[in-house]
């Protein structure tokens, strides 16, 4: 009896734990007065905005707000910001680990904004939160014809969510010329507005997502989607260079053909000359005076290339269709100046700055691996990044000539980015003494003359055989 | 530069005068030397790189994308693991014991050499290794040539033998940037181990007859052809035996060779026990045996009378070449030793091939040489090479006799096989340097006509006139070089340049636009079945499984793929469904006229396969009525029918708007001509049309037949089915 009372007991413990991991409560202390998810759909990516008027029913002042997020969109996250309404306010933001369960299995993720002073009871506060994750509808029919138009299936929440109550909450989608709601619910559909679908709704409890919203819209674009980048940046201080290699594994996650690809009908819609679901050229935009470009994959050089000043436009070997990948390795040479810059204070030290990405537009990475190779002798003081890395390690790498430990390599791993974040920039101060910058050239030279030493004295034993 | 290094050379033939400035002459002889080298070793290296840069650092042609894929595993794994190499992704589903049944001379070297670069700071990728690995010998081969002809005659004829064959077509042929063959290497080391075995037999020294020996051995690695090497030396040592030449240094050379040479090549898996049990060796083993009698029959000849000796000789002689030729019918006769292979039959009976082996005539390289293609491959050397033949028999040393056996034997393999052209190319630069050095020799010493301090007029403008004469030939053969090294041999034949109507070249990459989609986008384990010239190409750039290949060591295989492209779809069908083969690869050039594709190669598929099921596959039936091959309206019925002819020209007469003009056979297609296509579905076609591949369509799940279900579909689409097509745009590149 004893046993099976402690055993109850157990249970009821271990289930109040998991709850009490599980089930993040925000502290009911705000209220939405107005709250505007806008959705736009036009790219691979979803981007989202979220207007927020807020109001303070508390009765102390307070200043963290946390504003939820379905927990898979969460997990895609590539942009976040927070931002005072009609003012250039960046506000303090980050997540908190806590989720909390909803009764339909799904579940919600946090993020914590804090403000710069507390705000007093009943008092409004307006803000807009931006973000992007690597997420966005799905092909339906999953499978068309080489002809067809391509359309996106994007099932969401209907009501914008929050972990607060909300007085008038209104969801709305742009970026796409065709909007149509799928299997509406009677008495909850969204009205046809331009540019898109809109829906407003008064008195929306905390977390209440409604009745689940499914939208079918037109978006007849390949949809870009690197499932690998893998870009390396050498810096060389004595040729003054700084050459990018970046290698793409690239995938068109849009809808698949539905037979074989048709060399014939792909020449005939080719004469169309419209948009397709399939991509056909991929244009870059490079840094301000490259030169050397180059294109290969893994079975060589790809010839179909144009630069035209500095965008470079990639034609692949084949038209990427739905479903289909393709590797390929794209690589330039820029002048180092246009790059670094000489620290303040001594002459060894120097800032460079790169950025993050230069890949085609309208494209989500899932994983990218920068890495960045100083000069053999370099010494890593500081790295900063624009967009939160997942791992960032500093080693050595071993290559041309490197008779010593090698070039400094500063690897820095990401997630789920989109093209928008590639203007950010990664910076890197190091420094780099002549010592180091000399010792490179001397260790060759003392090698090539141990090997003609070598080559001399072996010379000089005689093989000869006649008597 | 070759020029100057050439006419240099000649000046420099002069012997140094033994005075007091005697060592200052040979300072700068020495000096000279050198920079002739530098000069030819550049000259070898940058007339083969026209393909890297006209085209890109890219392995060529069929063979190296096996062997650049055996040297990537070599590199990636352990060397054991790749002599124990099984590969389960070509010749499905057999699979291939490639690490004992190939040449690995080739792929270590090159694997040796990576090794080593990466170890002095150098991490090139193995690929560049292996497209500069032929122009890198071919500078040795050149140092080689030099050592060789010095031996012949001197230095000077020496370094002109060098030059030639730095920028010989003949050679470069085979040698180019990016043709990672075996002959790349393989060359090098015929070159180095004759250099070796004219030294050996010169000297009698066992330490050149031995460094012959691993020479041979290195060579037995690396090339089939080794097997020249087993009987010309034998065939040099019989033929001084006959002239009477026999002396100590033959015997202590060849014996070391032989000794050495057999047991080391031996130690190759793919050799193995053939050197005493295949005929292509005995002749070695014979000459061996036979050194032995008659270096017995010298220490006889030293203690009896030269009557008595006469007798002795006659009698053993008879006696041992009826022992030896019985011996040879009997054990061949109990297969103790294998009888010739095909290759062999076919290099005296030209014919033999055709009527017994298709599979080996079908081969472009085993055809015998149009005559131009000496000129061609040689220019004015190949009119020098009988004049320096002739010059050796006037003085006929012992290493003469080798160069004149060399010469006559290869010249008469040259004339069977184009491939051979290869092994004659060396001995005719040899012979042209011996000849033309002999004509500088006389004709570019002017010391004789300044004598008396009177200027011999006559003397001094023959020999201008000749000297100058052959200098000018000596220009045009580098230009001629130059030019034949650019246009001919330094086309990779997996990009194909092309012109486009407002005058830009363009390159068709289409072979690479498919192998990549099928890399790319088919399951790693699909099974691709393609006529067997494709199969190294797919093995080694789109990475799949291949059902036949260039290795054509199972014709019967061959002959079964074969049969699947001649038959009609639902045979074709069962036999690929038997084969667990994914996809079907045809080549088709008739948008590009691109001469070399399927269609063409077509009627030896069906040789092949009709060698194995004459029943079933009847070459006569391809034909039209009037006995013509035709792909239009006019072709036979089992010719339409076939899955060949309807993967070929599938919606192609529907890209002309119902008009397809085969530019290759000129014929002109109507959509009517081409039958409906029920068992296979198009998954991809490349941009020029060139490759197009085909998926073999799942069985129908209602248990109908394919040819039911299209027979149904087309019934129910005929009625809005659109007749006209719009004419796409053919300028096909941005």
């Amino acid at each position: 009896m004893v046993q099976l009372s402690i055993w109850w007991l157990t249970v009821f413990l271990w289930s109040l734990k998991s709850v009490l991991c599980q089930q993040f409560q925000p502290p009911k202390v705000w209220e939405n007065v107005e709250l505007r998810r806008l959705v736009d759909v036009e790219h691979v990516y979803t981007i989202e905005s979220l207007e927020l008027t807020i109001k303070n029913v508390d009765n102390h002042a307070n200043s963290e707000y946390f504003l939820a997020l379905p927990k898979i969109t969460f997990d895609q996250l590539s942009v976040f910001s927070v931002q005072l309404k009609d003012k250039q306010v960046f506000l303090d933001s980050g997540f908190i680990e806590q989720t909390t369960l909803l009764e339909d299995g799904s579940e919600v993720a946090y993020g914590r904004i804090q403000f710069p002073t507390p705000i007093e009871p009943n008092e409004d506060v307006a803000f807009n939160v931006n973000m992007s994750y690597n997420m966005g509808g799905v092909p339906y029919p999953k499978r068309i014809a080489l002809a067809d138009e391509q359309h996106l299936l994007l099932s969401t929440t209907r009501y914008p969510l929050s972990a607060y109550e909300t007085k008038q909450g209104t969801t709305e989608f742009f970026g796409s010329e065709d909007f149509q709601e799928f299997h509406a619910p009677r008495g909850y559909e969204l009205e046809k507005r331009e540019p898109g679908l809109v829906g407003i709704w008064d008195n929306i409890r905390a977390l209440d997502k409604g009745p689940e919203l499914q939208i079918l819209y037109s978006h007849n674009l390949p949809m870009k989607q690197v499932v690998n980048l893998q870009r390396d940046v050498w810096v060389s201080h004595w040729a003054g260079t700084i050459q990018f290699e970046e290698y793409y594994e690239l995938l068109n996650r849009g809808a698949q053909l539905s037979k074989g690809f048709s060399r014939l009908e792909h020449m005939v819609d080719q004469q169309n000359m419209r948009l397709s679901h399939y991509c056909g050229v991929l244009e870059m935009n490079l840094p301000e005076d490259s030169s050397e470009h180059y294109f290969t994959d893994k079975v060589g050089m790809v010839t179909t290339s144009r630069i035209f000043g500095d965008n470079i436009y990639l034609k692949p070997r084949y038209p990427i269709f739905g479903g289909w990948k393709y590797n390929f390795t794209v690589g330039w040479t820029n002048p180092l100046t246009n790059f670094l810059r000489v620290g303040e204070g001594s002459s060894d030290s120097y800032i460079i700055s790169v950025p993050l990405l230069n890949g085609p537009e309208d494209t989500v990475y899932d994983n990218v691996n920068l890495s960045l190779y100083l000069p053999e002798g370099a010494k890593v003081e500081t790295i900063e990044s624009a967009t939160p890395s997942t791992k960032t390690e500093v080693t050595t790498q071993k290559s041309y000539l490197d008779l010593n430990n090698g070039h400094v390599k500063v690897t820095l791993n990401f997630k789920n980015l989109i093209d928008q974040v590639g203007t950010g920039e990664l910076l890197i101060k190091y420094t780099y003494d002549h010592e180091s910058a000399y010792k490179k050239p001397l260790n060759i030279a003392v090698y090539i003359f141990a090997a003609l030493m070598g080559f001399f004295f072996l010379q000089s034993i005689n093989l000869s055989v006649s008597g | 530069m070759t020029a100057t290094g050439k006419s240099t050379s000649a000046k420099n033939t002069k012997t140094p005068v033994l005075t007091e400035s005697g060592s200052l002459i040979k300072w700068v002889q020495t000096i000279l030397t050198l920079g002739i080298f530098l000069a030819i070793f550049g000259a070898a290296v940058s007339s083969r790189l026209f393909s890297v840069i006209r085209f890109e650092s890219i392995i060529h042609e069929f063979d190296p994308w096996f062997n650049f894929r055996a040297t990537k595993y070599l590199v990636t794994h352990s060397f054991l693991e790749f002599l124990n190499w099984f590969d389960d992704r070509t010749w499905y589903p057999l699979g291939r014991v490639t690490g004992g049944t190939l040449y690995p001379g080739l792929m270590t070297t090159s694997g040796a050499v990576w090794h080593l670069l990466r170890r002095i700071g150098l991490p090139v990728d193995i690929r560049n290794v292996c497209v500069m690995f032929a122009p890198a010998f071919s500078g040795i081969t050149a140092l080689a040539t030099y050592h060789f002809t010095k031996e012949i005659k001197d230095s000077g004829a020496g370094l002109l033998a060098a030059a030639f064959m730095a920028i010989v077509p003949g050679y470069i042929s085979r040698s180019v940037a990016g043709s990672y063959d075996n002959e790349a290497i393989a060359i090098t080391l015929l070159m180095v181990t004759f250099m070796f075995w004219i030294k050996a037999q010169k000297t009698g020294s066992i330490l050149h007859a031995t460094l012959t020996a691993l020479f041979y051995f290195y060579m037995v690695s690396a090339w089939g052809g080794y097997v020249f090497i087993t009987n010309l030396i034998p065939l040099h040592v019989f033929i001084l035996i006959l002239m009477g030449r026999y002396d100590a240094k033959l015997y202590s050379s060849y014996t070391t060779w032989y000794a050495i040479g057999t047991l080391a090549s031996m130690q190759i898996p793919f050799v193995g026990f053939l050197p005493i049990r295949s005929n292509d060796h005995m002749a070695a083993l014979g000459v061996f045996g036979l050194l032995q009698l008659v270096a017995f029959g010298h220490f006889v000849k030293t203690k009896v009378s030269s009557d008595k000796f006469r007798v002795v000789m006659i009698v053993s002689l008879a006696l041992i070449l009826i022992v030896g030729v019985a011996a040879l019918f009997a054990l061949t006769y109990f297969g103790f030793i294998a009888p010739w292979t095909g290759r062999f039959y076919s290099l005296w009976d030209t014919n033999y091939a055709k009527i017994h082996i298709p599979i080996i005539a079908s081969v472009s390289e085993h055809q015998p040489v149009a005559w131009p293609a000496f000129f061609f491959d040689t220019h004015f050397l190949i009119w020098l090479f009988p004049a320096g033949v002739f010059l050796l028999f006037l003085e006929l040393k012992n290493e003469h006799v080798f160069v004149i056996v060399y010469s006559v034997l290869c010249s008469y393999f040259a004339g069977v096989m184009v491939r051979l052209m290869l092994t004659l190319t060396p001995v005719i630069c040899v012979a042209a340097a011996v000849a033309l050095s002999k004509v500088f020799d006389v004709y570019l010493d002017f010391s004789h006509t300044m004598k008396d301090k009177k200027v011999n007029v006559s003397n001094l403008v023959s020999r201008l006139l000749v000297s100058s004469t052959f200098i000018f030939y000596l220009v045009l053969f580098v230009l001629h070089c130059v030019w034949v090294n650019k246009m001919a041999y330094s086309s990779p034949s997996v990009v194909l340049p092309s012109t486009t109507y407002d005058g830009r070249t363009i390159l068709i990459d289409d072979f690479r636009e498919a192998y990549y989609w099928l890399r790319l986008n088919t399951k790693e384990d699909a099974k691709i079945a393609s006529w067997w010239d494709y199969g190294y190409q797919i093995g080694g750039m789109a990475d799949r499984t291949t059902l036949v290949d260039n290795n054509t060591w199972n014709n019967t295989h061959i002959a079964l793929v074969g049969k699947a492209m001649a038959s009609p779809e639902e045979k074709s069908y069962e036999i690929l469904k038997q084969l667990d083969a994914d996809y079907v690869l045809v080549i088709f050039g008739g948008l590009l006229g691109f001469s070399g594709d399927d269609v063409n190669k077509f009627l030896w598929m069906v040789r092949i396969s009709e060698g194995i099921w004459p029943d079933e596959i009847n070459e006569r039936d391809y034909f039209s009525a009037s006995g013509e091959y035709r792909v239009d309206a006019m072709a036979s019925q089992t010719m339409k029918e076939c899955l060949m002819y309807k993967m070929s020209y599938q919606g192609y007469p529907e890209l002309f708007g119902g008009k397809g003009i085969d530019k290759v056979r000129g014929q002109t297609l109507l959509p009517d001509d081409v039958l409906p296509l029920d068992y296979f579905e198009e998954v991809f076609t490349s941009e020029n049309w060139l490759v197009r591949l085909y998926q073999l369509k799942k069985e129908d799940s209602e248990g109908r037949s394919l040819k039911d279900v299209g027979d149904y579909e087309r019934s129910t689409s005929k009625l809005n089915k659109k007749k006209n097509f719009k004419k796409p745009d053919l300028d096909l590149r941005v």
